[in-house]
């Protein structure tokens, strides 16, 4: 049964709910260029729906953030593969002056300074100049490699150290988010929505996907389970996993431990910068390394070979032009000169019979034909070439992590002005949200003061 | 669709950001003068420019060479042209020598003539050019011939490449053009003779070896040909590469080189449309409803 009093309850709830509204709008409007913020909106609830209920009047039912589980994981994915292509372009970007040949300065043009020399030795087999100028351009084309498999090495060096750091920060932001799990599963059980406490785990669910990709699955107690690789579980509940770097230096794999010790490792694609970084250390660089040790070790061999059945200008033969190079590991660093050549021009043997000196250069045309055989970089390639397929493998990698990273960065950005546009805040909307509760709440008022003027008159009748 | 914050401070970011991106490419280009700055920007017109430049490196060289070898050829063939003269006036002093009304004194005159020919084709067999000898085959730090006339230089010659994988001899043994081996005449010799058979005032001996004479100036003149086709080749091959040279560089300018004209209309666009995106965000920015509302 209604009453006036009732009356007077019924405005009092009116000024509460859109108090209630304002108040979210404004928070709302305050954090409207807060990262990973989403809108809030207060659920009201009108009194007369519920049964028994004579009067009516409104409660605030709760407050609801709004959100998007698709478009929150297609973050999450796009976020993880951004991550990937950034980390192999920041890592390859370093690489590329050292095998850049359009400026003319590469190693590509260190070599043809060789034949270069090589030419000129031909055609004048007795000038000491000439030697030393072969001397040179060899020291030349050596030291370049050598800078090239020092930039690639101490790139990989860079690489273990970024590893480590992601890799500590991403358990620490592993920890926080278990943490984050079990106080809002706690909230959760009690009725409270633990709306900026979700915001804050999904900004770091965020950044771990950057780190390496995780699958999110949202579990009935509010918590989310974060999955890694092939499927294993990283984090459940209020229980984080833990990622080590485990195996030597270089070869280091990403494990994953619950406990104290090694864990086991991550099967599957990693994704994330973790992954990028990965994929750059043992795939990209090691593969150029691999071209560019397999292409020093190929030329000293040939040069070594020609320049042994040759003499030098004091008819001395078999001697070696580089040193010789035991392993194709490593090689690229190896490149010298051999104890017979260095500092000794003369040595150099560019006659092949030692009667035809000093004007004999059968071998220094031996050595000129290096240059075209194609049986070099597994059978099939020029010297130039197989030396070029090392520097293009690094400028294809290079251009395909720039390609991915644009094409992913696009793919985000449509997806994150989606969910901005699905979930983010509206200042005008806010506005016009604050000004009808605004508006409510002075209606509220006038309910109030009618009801009070309503008793007042009940009571002048007494 | 909702224009939240978020969506508006998204978009502007990312238009402004491309703007921007577009323009310091195109001042890339204009201010390096090539398209791309960097392989990885294009590896296939990358690994295209290397071999270019690696082939644009070996024409150079090649032509180096071409240079090289012109040079000496090209004395030798003119060293050998005047040592076919020396044989010409040799055949014209033996048949005028060959007669009754010169005496005993004018022969020995005449000796004296050939003497000094002699001296001048020892001079030509040695010819030099940058201090290497012409004549020595693969030898040129040694005179090929001695003071008697006779070879003690290289009978083997050494070839070099020029272009396009072409290998010719670039060094001349004059053994066969002036010691007359492989059945020719060997010319300092045969000076000599003819300047006894003067001296002695032997008139039959001048008479025959008039015809001698002739037959060396044929095999020095012979030489010469040979030379000049050579030569001829040669001329042949540097012409090929300087057409190569400029086709190679015309290819890697079109790969390359920026196009000025083309690339300033882009700035232009570029920076235009930055313009617009910075106006634009500008006025968005403006446009609030909080204006309305105060």
């Amino acid at each position: 049964m209604s009453s006036l009093f009732g009356l007077l309850q019924v405005g009092y709830q009116g000024l509460n709910a859109h108090r209630a509204l304002t108040e979210t709008a404004g928070h709302n409007i305050a954090n409207a260029s807060t990262p990973g913020y989403r809108k809030q909106v207060v659920d009201l609830v009108s009194l007369s729906m519920l049964p028994g209920a004579s009067l009516g009047g409104v409660r605030v039912g709760g407050v609801q953030q709004l959100r998007d589980a698709f478009l929150a994981r297609e973050m999450t994915a796009n976020r993880s593969d951004l991550g990937q292509q950034q980390a192999m372009r920041e890592m390859l970007e370093g690489l590329e002056p050292y095998v850049n040949n359009l400026d003319g300065g590469g190693i590509s043009a260190a070599l043809d300074a060789f034949f270069s020399s090589v030419g000129r030795l031909s055609e004048d087999p007795n000038s000491v100049t000439v030697r030393q100028q072969m001397l040179s351009s060899a020291t030349t084309l050596g030291s370049r490699l050598g800078q090239v498999a020092e930039a690639m090495a101490a790139t990989r060096r860079a690489v273990d150290r970024q590893l480590t750091s992601e890799v500590e920060s991403v358990n620490e932001q592993l920890a926080r988010i278990a943490q984050l799990n079990r106080s809002i599963a706690g909230q959760a059980s009690s009725g409270q929505a633990a709306a900026g406490l979700r915001d804050e785990r999904d900004a770091l669910i965020l950044s771990v996907s950057e780190k390496i990709g995780v699958r999110t699955v949202d579990e009935s107690d509010g918590s989310v389970t974060l999955m890694v690789g092939g499927g294993q579980t990283l984090l459940q509940g209020g229980t984080a996993g833990r990622l080590v770097i485990g195996g030597g230096a270089g070869s280091a794999e990403i494990r994953l431990a619950f406990a104290q010790g090694g864990g086991v490792a991550v099967g599957g694609s990693l994704g994330g910068r973790i992954g990028g970084l990965l994929q750059t250390r043992d795939g990209d660089i090691a593969e150029a390394m691999a071209q560019l040790d397999q292409f020093a070790f190929d030329f000293a061999g040939a040069v070594n070979a020609a320049h042994r059945a040759g003499s030098g200008l004091d008819g001395v033969s078999g001697r070696d032009f580089f040193a010789p190079i035991a392993t194709v590991d490593g090689a690229a660093s190896r490149l010298v000169l051999s104890a017979d050549v260095l500092g000794n021009p003369q040595a150099i043997a560019a006659a092949g019979d030692p009667s035809g000196l000093p004007g004999d250069n059968t071998v220094a045309l031996e050595l000129l034909g290096l240059m075209d055989r194609a049986n070099f970089g597994g059978g099939s390639l020029t010297l130039a070439d197989a030396l070029g397929g090392a520097t293009s493998t690094l400028a294809r990698r290079l251009s395909d992590a720039r390609t991915g990273e644009e094409a992913t960065k696009v793919v985000l950005t449509q997806v994150e002005r989606l969910h901005a546009s699905r979930t983010g805040v509206s200042i005008e909307e806010e506005l016009v949200n604050v000004t009808a509760a605004q508006r409510a709440f002075e209606a509220a008022s006038k309910t109030m003061q009618a009801a009070n003027e309503l008793i007042q008159t009940v009571l002048r009748m007494v | 669709m909702r224009v939240t914050e978020g969506y508006l401070h998204s978009t502007m970011i990312e238009r402004m950001a491309a703007g921007k991106a577009r323009v310091s490419t195109v001042t890339n280009a204009l201010a390096s003068g090539m398209k791309v700055q960097a392989p990885s920007e294009d590896p296939v017109l990358g690994d295209q420019v290397r071999r270019l430049d690696s082939q644009l490196t070996r024409i150079v060289d090649g032509l180096a060479r071409v240079g090289g070898v012109s040079s000496r050829l090209q004395s030798g063939e003119t060293a050998l042209g005047e040592a076919a003269e020396v044989f010409a006036r040799a055949y014209e002093l033996c048949l005028q020598m060959d007669n009754d009304t010169y005496t005993g004194a004018e022969r020995a005159g005449a000796a004296e003539e050939l003497r000094q020919l002699r001296a001048s084709l020892l001079s030509l067999a040695n010819t030099q050019v940058s201090g290497e000898f012409v004549f020595g085959g693969r030898n040129e730090s040694q005179a090929p011939f001695d003071a008697a006339g006779l070879f003690v230089g290289d009978t083997l010659n050494r070839e070099v490449e020029l272009v396009g994988g072409l290998r010719l001899e670039a060094t001349m043994s004059a053994e066969s053009a002036f010691a007359g081996q492989g059945g020719g005449i060997d010319v300092f010799a045969l000076l000599d003779q003819a300047i006894t058979a003067l001296d002695t005032d032997d008139r039959a001996t001048v008479a025959g070896l008039a015809e001698n004479m002739e037959l060396a100036r044929e095999q020095l003149t012979a030489a010469r040909a040979e030379l000049g086709c050579r030569m001829n080749l040669i001329q042949r091959a540097e012409s090929f590469a300087e057409r190569l040279q400029e086709n190679l560089k015309m290819q890697r300018r079109d790969l390359i080189d920026t196009d000025v004209a083309e690339a300033a209309t882009e700035l232009s666009q570029a920076q235009s449309s930055l313009q617009a995106a910075v106006s634009v965000t500008s006025r968005l920015l403006d446009s609030s409803v909080l204006r309305m509302l105060m």
